[in-house]
Formats: C-alpha cells, sequence, structure tokens
C-alpha cells in the first residue's frame, strides 16, 4: 500500500520529467494542466521550473551559425547521386532505416564497391574544374590588397613563420582573414574547404587551418581560399603534411 | 510550408533532380546547424550532411508521411552524426561526441566563433554532454518539438527521452552554475 508521500514523490517525479516541455509549450491540454496544478504546491518545482526557463533562453539565444552551400558541394553530392543511380531504383530494403543508407550503398554498381575512391575521382574531376575556374578569376584579380593601409609587410612576415606539423592525414595552410571578415563568412569560408582552424592567431595574426590531405590538392584549397574577399592571405605551411 | 516539403519529398521519390536541389537549399542551414549542434564537431558536419542528403535521395520513398518530412529528416541526421562520432572515436580511441578536454592543437572554429560568454559556457557545457542528451535538449530548447518527435528523430520511447534530459538537466546543473541552473533542485 503507498503512502501519501510515495504517491505524491512519484507525482512530483513525473511533473519533474515533463518540466522542459512545458517550458516549450509543446505539452497536451491534459499534462499542461498538471504541472500547472502541482507547481501552486512545490517549490522544488517551481525552482526546476525557473533552472529550465533560464537553460532554455540560454540554448535559444546561441549563435547557430551556417552557411550557404558551396556549389561544389552540391555538385560532390549530385555527382554521387549520378554513380548510385535514379532513387526509384533502390532496392526496396534499402531504405528502411536512415542508418542501412551506407551498407546499401555499398552494394549498388560496381564503382558503389569502393565509394571512397569512386568519390576521389570525382572530387578530382570537380577539382580540376574549380583551378581553371579560380585560377581563371585569380588572373583577373588585381595584385592581393593588404587588409587595412596599416599592415602593408604582413605577408613577408607569414611566410617566414615557425613551420607546423599538420596531424597525420591533415595539411596545414596559414590563413589571414581580413579585419571586416564576419564570423559567419569565416565559418563559410571554412566549411567550403572542410577545414578547421587549429591554431593562431600568431603574432601577425594568422591562423592555420587544416584539410585533409586526400580530398581536394592543396594549391586548389589555397587558391579557394586566396579567391575569398574576407581572406588577405593563405599558403601552404613549409614543411607541412 | 510542410505541405511543400511533403510535395518536395514525393518528388524526389520519384527521382526529380530538381526537386532534390531545391530540397537541398531548403534545408542545407538547417541541417548544417542541427548537425553542429549534434556532433560539435565542424570538420564532420559537411561529411555528414552530404550523406543525410544521400540518404534523402534513395530513401524518400520509404517516407510514409505519419510524420512531418522535417522530423523524419532530421532523424536520418541524427543517425547519420552518431555514426560519424562513432566511427571518428573508434579512429581516435576515444568517448564519441563528448568533449573531455579543450583541443590540444589550439582554438577551434566553434570557440573563435562564439562570441558572448554565456554561449561559450554553454558550448562547453553542452560539449559535456553525450551526443545523445545533447540532442535532446537542441530538439527540446532550440528546436522545441515535443517529446514525442523527439522520440521518433532520435528513434526511442518517450521514456527514454525524457530520462536523457533528466541526466542531461543534471550534469548541467553541474557545468553551469552562473546560469542559475545549481541549488534549486536536489
Amino acid at each position: 500500500m503507498d503512502t501519501l508521500g510515495a504517491r505524491e514523490e512519484r507525482l512530483h517525479q513525473r511533473v519533474a520529467e515533463l518540466l522542459p516541455w512545458y517550458v516549450n509549450g509543446t505539452l497536451e491540454t491534459a499534462e499542461q494542466q498538471a504541472v500547472l496544478g502541482h507547481l501552486a504546491g512545490c517549490a522544488r518545482c517551481r525552482a526546476e521550473l525557473d533552472a529550465a526557463r533560464d537553460l532554455a533562453r540560454a540554448v535559444k539565444s546561441a549563435e547557430a551559425v551556417a552557411p550557404s552551400p558551396h556549389p561544389v558541394q552540391l555538385a560532390r553530392l549530385l555527382a554521387r547521386i549520378d554513380a548510385a543511380g535514379p532513387a526509384g531504383e533502390e532496392e526496396p530494403e534499402m531504405a528502411l532505416l536512415p542508418v542501412q543508407g551506407d551498407a546499401a550503398r555499398r552494394r549498388t554498381g560496381l564503382l558503389a564497391f569502393s565509394p571512397r575512391r569512386m568519390r576521389q575521382l570525382l572530387v578530382a574531376e570537380l577539382a580540376a574544374i574549380l583551378v581553371l575556374a579560380v585560377s581563371l578569376a585569380w588572373q583577373r584579380r588585381p595584385p592581393m590588397p593588404p587588409t587595412s593601409p596599416t599592415s602593408p609587410a604582413r605577408y613577408t612576415t607569414l611566410s617566414e613563420e615557425t613551420p607546423i606539423v599538420a596531424a597525420p592525414g591533415r595539411l596545414p595552410i596559414r590563413v589571414l582573414f581580413a579585419k571586416n571578415a564576419t564570423a559567419g563568412r569565416i565559418q563559410q569560408i571554412l566549411a567550403g574547404i572542410s577545414g578547421t582552424i587549429t591554431s593562431g592567431p600568431s603574432p601577425a595574426g594568422a591562423y592555420v587551418v587544416e584539410v585533409k590531405a586526400d580530398a581536394d590538392p592543396v594549391d586548389v584549397v589555397v587558391a579557394y581560399l586566396r579567391a575569398q574577399p574576407e581572406v588577405s592571405f593563405a599558403a601552404p605551411v613549409a614543411g607541412g603534411g | 510550408m510542410p505541405d511543400d516539403e511533403l510535395s518536395l519529398l514525393r518528388r524526389v521519390a520519384a527521382g526529380d533532380r530538381k526537386a532534390f536541389e531545391t530540397l537541398y537549399h531548403l534545408y542545407y542551414r538547417r541541417l548544417f546547424a542541427y548537425l553542429f549542434k549534434v556532433t560539435r564537431r565542424g570538420e564532420l558536419v559537411e561529411e555528414v550532411l552530404n550523406d543525410v542528403m544521400f540518404a534523402i535521395w534513395t530513401s524518400a520513398g520509404r517516407f510514409d508521411g505519419r510524420s512531418r518530412p522535417s522530423t523524419w529528416i532530421f532523424g536520418i541526421a541524427y543517425h547519420k552524426a552518431l555514426k560519424a562520432l562513432s566511427r571518428q572515436a573508434v579512429a581516435g580511441g576515444e568517448e564519441p561526441g563528448r568533449e573531455t578536454a579543450e583541443p590540444a592543437t589550439g582554438e577551434g572554429p566553434e570557440s573563435l566563433l562564439t562570441r558572448r560568454e554565456v554561449a561559450s559556457t554553454l558550448g562547453k557545457a553542452l560539449g559535456a554532454l553525450s551526443p545523445e542528451q545533447r540532442a535532446v535538449v537542441e530538439l527540446t530548447y532550440y528546436y522545441e518539438l515535443s517529446y514525442g518527435e523527439i522520440a521518433e528523430i532520435v528513434g526511442c520511447p518517450v521514456n527514454t527521452v525524457k530520462t536523457r534530459m533528466f541526466h542531461a538537466r543534471r550534469r548541467l546543473k553541474d557545468l553551469l552554475p552562473g546560469l542559475g541552473i545549481d541549488s534549486h533542485t536536489g
């Protein structure tokens, strides 16, 4: 036989579990009323509610920086889709669950038996096109302007900075972002090359960005970086990789 | 509009590339932010996003319309994100998706980009949760989904969602004293 205290404790527990969804306003009416009724007489739950509201406010206000898609990424995806065949031709069991996608992909087509290799070939082709496009654009550009009139000698300093050894399979590139580069744009640029900042800023203001060694050729990545108005300097790190 | 997304998915299921590209553009930024929130690994996001979109292309015919298209897509993204984290953990011999320490190599893009102190403190605290707990916290508070929808996305019973949230709140209470999440509850 339950004591009153045990029953109350269970009710308290049930209500406490619902508080996050009471805060986000998604509870059914009956649950919402149960929570409201319990809150009136439970100081612990009222305190918990305050905490849940604080957390909700903090999570909601955290920056969600997301770049726009880079055309090269969509091109890669479409190339992968072309290699896999039309959606309608998939085996029925392939798509039962999201997690089965990878295994199923391995079963489709000759090339798909080594999808990574295939992707590398496709990426290499796309990269070649990108090199051409970027180098054409690059040739039309005037010499790189300094970020600001007060820092004209930065490039020499940057290229003489200490060599850095990247993690295995990663290539380090030294990058100086323009002073007016926003956080969102920097993240977009990094996403465009699947790069990660691993150190910086150096005394000269440069960051080391690492990219996968088996992805796009480093000269393509550097050319892409240099083509961004928010990048003042980009060069492979001496001795890196 | 959900109806538009539904018709897009139907067209994708029929092999309509234009519809797929529209869906890609519609979801790219949403998925990017979501995948970053779940994985907290900037370097993984692009690759996982590509896998998610590829899975949508191959699996759109299996979408039965019982849930919202976004629930179904976020479900795929959740599973792909966990898979990528565990692959990375196997390669690196670490616990998947849990940040135990600051990266030894220096400042990561997220700390570089996160301007406000509270966001940075919160980011670190969320990074200390398991990816499963983190997903429930973000889906509840950032995306404001019901526990039922979250259960569909993460593919587990609603009680598991509630339990994960309960443990996440306890952990965050320890990690975020400045947010008023400490000392209130027992």
